[in-house]
C-alpha cells in the first residue's frame, strides 16, 4: 500500500502538516465530541468494571474449589495409608482411626457444598473431580477391608449427610466409576502386604473380587483413549499383578516353609515389573 | 444415560440450525465490506431484524437443557455448554458488530439481552440457560477481527475516515481488556491477540493520514 503514489511531491512535509491539521481540528472546533468521546469511555470502563468483577468471583470460586479438591485428595490419601496399616494392626482399630480422619474429609466437603450449589455443580465439577475421585476410592477401599465387597454410589453418598439428614452433594457416575477403577491399585498393593504377613487366602479373594470388577468394567463399553478406557489399562496391570501372586503362591506353596513367601513374593513382583515395564 | 445422549443429540440439532441462522447474519453484515458508506446503517438494522430467529433458537435451547444443568459434564472433556459456547459467541459478536455499525458504540449487556432473549451472568448466579461473561469477552475479541477487516475495506470503499475511528474505538476496546484480571486461559490467549488487529488498523490509519487522505479525526 505504501507504493500506491499520493500525488505529493514530499511524504515528509505531508506528515508534518497532516499531524498538524488534524491537532487544530480536535482542540479547535471538535470540543463537543471529545465531550461524548469521555461519556463514552467512562461508558467502557463502567461496562469492563462490571465484567471484571463477575470473572473476579468466578476466579475466586475457582480457586477455592481447587484448593479444596487438592485437600481433600490429600486427606483421602491419607485414610488409605491408614487402611493399608490392617497388616499390622486389628480392623477395629483402623476403622476406629479412619472414622476420625473422615471427621476432616467431612468438614471440607462441607465447606465446599455452597460453592457447588446449583448450576455451579457442574460449572466448577472439573475442579472438584478429582476430590472425588480419591475421596471414593479411599471409601471404597475401607469398606472392602470391612465386608469385602465393593461399595455403591449411593453409599459414599450417604457419608455425604447434613444435620437435616439430606445429602448435600452427589457424586457423578463417572468419578464414582474412575473411583473404583483406583481401588484396583490399591488392592494390588494390599494383595501383596497380605502376603508378606504370611496370609494365603487374602490375594486368591482379592484376585477374585479384581476379576469380578474387571468383568464389570468391561461391561461399560468405554472407548480406549476415554478417561474409563485409559483406567482399564492399569487395572489389567494390577490385575495380572495379583495374578501373578497367586500364582507365585500356589507354586512355591508346596515347597518352602511360611517364612520363606515373603521373599519369594517380593522377588515375583520385582521380576513381573520388569516384565510389564510398571 | 440413554435420555442423557438423547437430550444431547437434540442440543447438537438446535446448535446446528442456531450456526446456520448466524450464518445468514454473517453473510448481511458482511455486504458492509463492498458497501457504499450510506448503506451501512440499512445493512446493520436487516441484521438486527434477524436477531429475532436467533432469540428464537436460543429459547429452544434454553428449554431443552435441563434446569441447573448449564454445565452439565458429559465426560471429563465435554461438557453441555460446550456445544453451543461456540455459536453463542458468534451470534453476540454478530450482535456487537450489527450495534457498533448503527452508532458506533459498544453494544451494552441490556442491548445483548434484549438481542439475544436470555440473560448474561453478570452476577454468578444464574441458574438458567445465559450467556456467560466469558461468552460476552469472547465475542468483543471477535468483533476486533471484524473491524480490522472493515478498516481495510472501508478505505477501498473511498471511506477514509472511518479507520480512525475504528482504530479509536478497538483501542478503547483495549483499554477496556486491560482492566480484567484474566488469567492463563484461552480468554488472556484471545486477548494477546487484539493487538494485532490493533497494529493492522493502526497501519491502514498511517496510510491514509499520510496520503492526507482523510478530512477530520
Amino acid at each position: 500500500m505504501n507504493q500506491i503514489p499520493v500525488g505529493s511531491s514530499s511524504p515528509t512535509i505531508s506528515i508534518e502538516t497532516g499531524v498538524t491539521n488534524s491537532r487544530k481540528q480536535t482542540t479547535d472546533d471538535n470540543s463537543n465530541e471529545v465531550e461524548t468521546q469521555k461519556v463514552k469511555e467512562t461508558g467502557v470502563r463502567a461496562l469492563f468494571s462490571t465484567l471484571r468483577d463477575s470473572l473476579d468471583e468466578h476466579y475466586n470460586t475457582r480457586e477455592i474449589v481447587i484448593r479444596h479438591s487438592k485437600d481433600i485428595t490429600f486427606q483421602s490419601k491419607k485414610l488409605i495409608y491408614i487402611g493399608h496399616r490392617i497388616i499390622n494392626s486389628s480392623l477395629d482399630a483402623i476403622l476406629k482411626e479412619a472414622a476420625e480422619k473422615h471427621k476432616e474429609i467431612f468438614q471440607l466437603f462441607k465447606d465446599i457444598c455452597v460453592h457447588l450449589s446449583g448450576v455451579n455443580y457442574f460449572r466448577y465439577l472439573r475442579n472438584m473431580s478429582n476430590g472425588f475421585q480419591e475421596y471414593t476410592e479411599a471409601m471404597a477401599f475401607l469398606r472392602y477391608l470391612e465386608h469385602g465387597d465393593l461399595i455403591k454410589k449411593d453409599e459414599i453418598e450417604a457419608n455425604l449427610l447434613d444435620e437435616s439428614g439430606n445429602k448435600f452433594l452427589q457424586i457423578t457416575d463417572l468419578d464414582y466409576v474412575l473411583g473404583i477403577a483406583d481401588l484396583t491399585g490399591e488392592l494390588m498393593r494390599y494383595a501383596i502386604n497380605s502376603v508378606g504377613k504370611g496370609d494365603h487366602t487374602r490375594p486368591l479373594e482379592i484376585c477374585q473380587f479384581l476379576r469380578n470388577l474387571k468383568a464389570q468394567f468391561s461391561l461399560l463399553n468405554a472407548k480406549p483413549n476415554s478417561p474409563i478406557g485409559k483406567k482399564m489399562e492399569d487395572m489389567k496391570s494390577n490385575l495380572q499383578k495379583v495374578e501373578l501372586v497367586c500364582y507365585a503362591l500356589t507354586i512355591h506353596g508346596s515347597e518352602y516353609p511360611k517364612e520363606f513367601y515373603e521373599f519369594i513374593v517380593s522377588e515375583h513382583s520385582r521380576s513381573s515389573e520388569s516384565i510389564y515395564g510398571h | 444415560m440413554e435420555a442423557e445422549s438423547n437430550r444431547r443429540d437434540e442440543i447438537h440439532q438446535l446448535v446446528k440450525e442456531y450456526e446456520r441462522i448466524c450464518r445468514n447474519i454473517t453473510v448481511i453484515l458482511n455486504g458492509v465490506h463492498s458497501a457504499q458508506p450510506g448503506e451501512i446503517e440499512a445493512i446493520a438494522r436487516k441484521a438486527l431484524e434477524k436477531f429475532s430467529e436467533v432469540r428464537q433458537h436460543i429459547q429452544s435451547l434454553a428449554q431443552i437443557v435441563p434446569y441447573q444443568q448449564y454445565y452439565r459434564q458429559l465426560n471429563l472433556s465435554s461438557r453441555y455448554h460446550d456445544i453451543w459456547t461456540r455459536a453463542v459467541q458468534t451470534s453476540n459478536s454478530l450482535a456487537a458488530f450489527a450495534v457498533y455499525l448503527l452508532e458506533e458504540r459498544f453494544i451494552t449487556i441490556e442491548e445483548l439481552q434484549t438481542l439475544s432473549g436470555v440473560p448474561v451472568n453478570i452476577n454468578n448466579d444464574l441458574q438458567e440457560f445465559h450467556i456467560s461473561v466469558e461468552e460476552f469477552l469472547h465475542s468483543l475479541i471477535n468483533l476486533t477481527n471484524e473491524l480490522s477487516r472493515f478498516a481495510i475495506n472501508s478505505v477501498t470503499q473511498g471511506d477514509y475516515n472511518r479507520p480512525i475511528r475504528i482504530s479509536k474505538f478497538v483501542k478503547e476496546l483495549h483499554n477496556g481488556f486491560q482492566l480484567l484480571n484474566l488469567k492463563n486461559d484461552q480468554l488472556r490467549k484471545r486477548f494477546d491477540g487484539i493487538k494485532y488487529n490493533i497494529k493492522r488498523i493502526e497501519e491502514v490509519v498511517y496510510d491514509v493520514s499520510l496520503r492526507k487522505l482523510n478530512t477530520s479525526v
